[in-house]
């Protein structure tokens, strides 16, 4: 299996999960549009190793994420990018990806260098406080299981779509799959910057193989329906659960958007 | 190995959780989370696969298309270590993690015996939580099935269970 991909497909949710972590929006908004230009990267990747006949999947090892302050958070990312550095080859596509994060590494260099870039981190201290909030403890259960139930959902619908867009040979179908992968990016950075400010952040587990080599398109298609109908209520009870008109609000549009995710998964079918 | 106060304490709090609490606002059924559940919704327990494992069971929902596979090494009748992958929701993943970490180290007739335990102590819990443990239970047993089949020479990769009750077909019926 290629390890390149691996590694870069863990250290795109290594930087991804640091921005959520990160309280300063400066920073956080930085390393998040670094998480994009990575998993760009792993999109490029993926498509090189189809020409390559290169096999590749979505293992990856447990992520430990829970770092103390930011500092602690910029010194593992510049590691971690330098040992995936080692292992590209010599290759257009990787002298790009190598010249990208040659930049992180020096943002993140440039960043220690000034203590004021320094704070504690809070995404990881499981007090389960949205905001200053006050919800009820059924209603902070609720929104606690929703968040770690769809960050899981919206992460393997991600690679999912990716994976099902690297194959299709339809430009149509490859341009509904960009515009899934676009929606769900959104709707995890949402939810996992709830999570980080709810003190329970995380790394989505591994997604089961079965799940994006799919053998049956049009089942896969209507089960993601089913699924985008099940999430739509989710979105709904949970609105009305949680006694705050702000977050109701957010489920509300949330759930919105799912029903037009419905209409682009039937354009495929 | 956990001992048997803080497993006694897991199944308290497992139990608990599938059983959840009726919520005022608008009387849905919520999983109760507390510090012990929080930490296996974060950090997931024995989670993945053993390759070339000693036995390995599917608990499935042919309704529903989820599944959950226990892979186990056993050494001298004792579970030397145990992982399962699911294609289910957080419910199974969070009675998979708890699980496999009270058997862990344990006896294969423990196991057992917890896993009936388990059983019996999630009756009462809404259909969807008791579904989501028995795709757990079910693998567990379906693997320790594999491992006596294994011994009894039969030529077994693994074994796989359908589960009783689908959390599905009631869903559809209630609905209708």
């Amino acid at each position: 299996m290629d390890k390149i991909y691996k590694n870069k497909h863990e250290l795109w949710l290594k930087v991804l999960f640091s921005s959520f972590a990160v309280k300063n929006t400066s920073i956080k908004g930085k390393l998040y549009d670094f998480s994009q230009i990575l998993f760009r990267h792993l999109k490029w990747i993926s498509s090189r190793n189809k020409i390559l006949n290169i096999e590749y999947n979505y293992d990856k090892s447990n992520i430990d994420i829970q770092k103390k302050s930011n500092f602690d958070f910029f010194n593992f990312l510049i590691d971690e990018i330098r040992k995936t550095s080692s292992l590209y080859q010599n290759e257009e596509l990787f002298d790009r990806i190598k010249n990208d994060e040659n930049y992180i590494v020096f943002y993140l260099q440039n960043l220690l260098k000034d203590n004021s870039n320094d704070q504690p981190i809070e995404a990881f201290n499981k007090k389960r406080i949205y905001e200053n909030k006050v919800l009820s403890k059924a209603s902070t259960d609720a929104l606690t299981l929703f968040l770690f139930e769809e960050t899981y959902k919206e992460y393997e619908l991600i690679m999912v779509y990716s994976y099902m867009q690297n194959y299709t040979k339809s430009i149509k179908e490859y341009a509904i799959y960009q515009d899934l992968v676009d929606e769900s990016l959104f709707h995890l950075k949402s939810f996992g910057n709830m999570l980080a400010k709810m003190g329970i952040l995380s790394i989505p587990r591994v997604i089961t193989e079965s799940i994006y080599k799919v053998t049956n398109i049009n089942k896969f298609i209507n089960d993601g329906i089913k699924e985008e109908e099940a999430a739509k209520e989710e979105c709904v009870k949970l609105a009305s659960m949680v006694d705050d008109i702000e977050l109701s609000k957010f489920f509300e549009f949330i759930n919105f958007q799912e029903n037009y995710h419905i209409e682009l998964m039937k354009k495929l079918l | 190995m956990l001992k048997k106060k803080k497993k006694i304490q897991y199944l308290e709090k497992l139990v608990k959780y599938l059983k959840g609490n009726v919520m005022e606002e608008n009387e849905e059924i919520i999983p109760e989370v507390n510090d012990i559940i929080l930490e296996h919704l974060m950090n997931p327990r024995n989670y993945g696969q053993i390759d070339n494992c000693g036995c390995c069971g599917i608990g499935y929902d042919d309704k529903s298309g989820e599944f959950v596979i226990v892979y186990m090494n056993i050494e001298d009748d004792t579970i030397s270590d145990i992982k399962f992958s699911a294609q289910a929701c957080q419910d199974t993943i969070v009675a998979g993690s708890m699980f496999t970490e009270m058997v862990i180290g344990d006896k294969l007739a423990n196991g057992a015996k917890s896993a009936l335990f388990v059983r019996d102590k999630i009756k009462e819990a809404p259909l969807k939580q008791r579904a989501c443990t028995s795709l757990v239970i079910t693998a567990f047993e379906a693997c320790m099935k594999n491992y006596e089949n294994r011994a009894l020479g039969i030529d077994e990769e693994l074994h796989k269970t359908k589960i009783q009750e689908s959390c599905e077909i009631k869903e559809e019926k209630q609905h209708g």
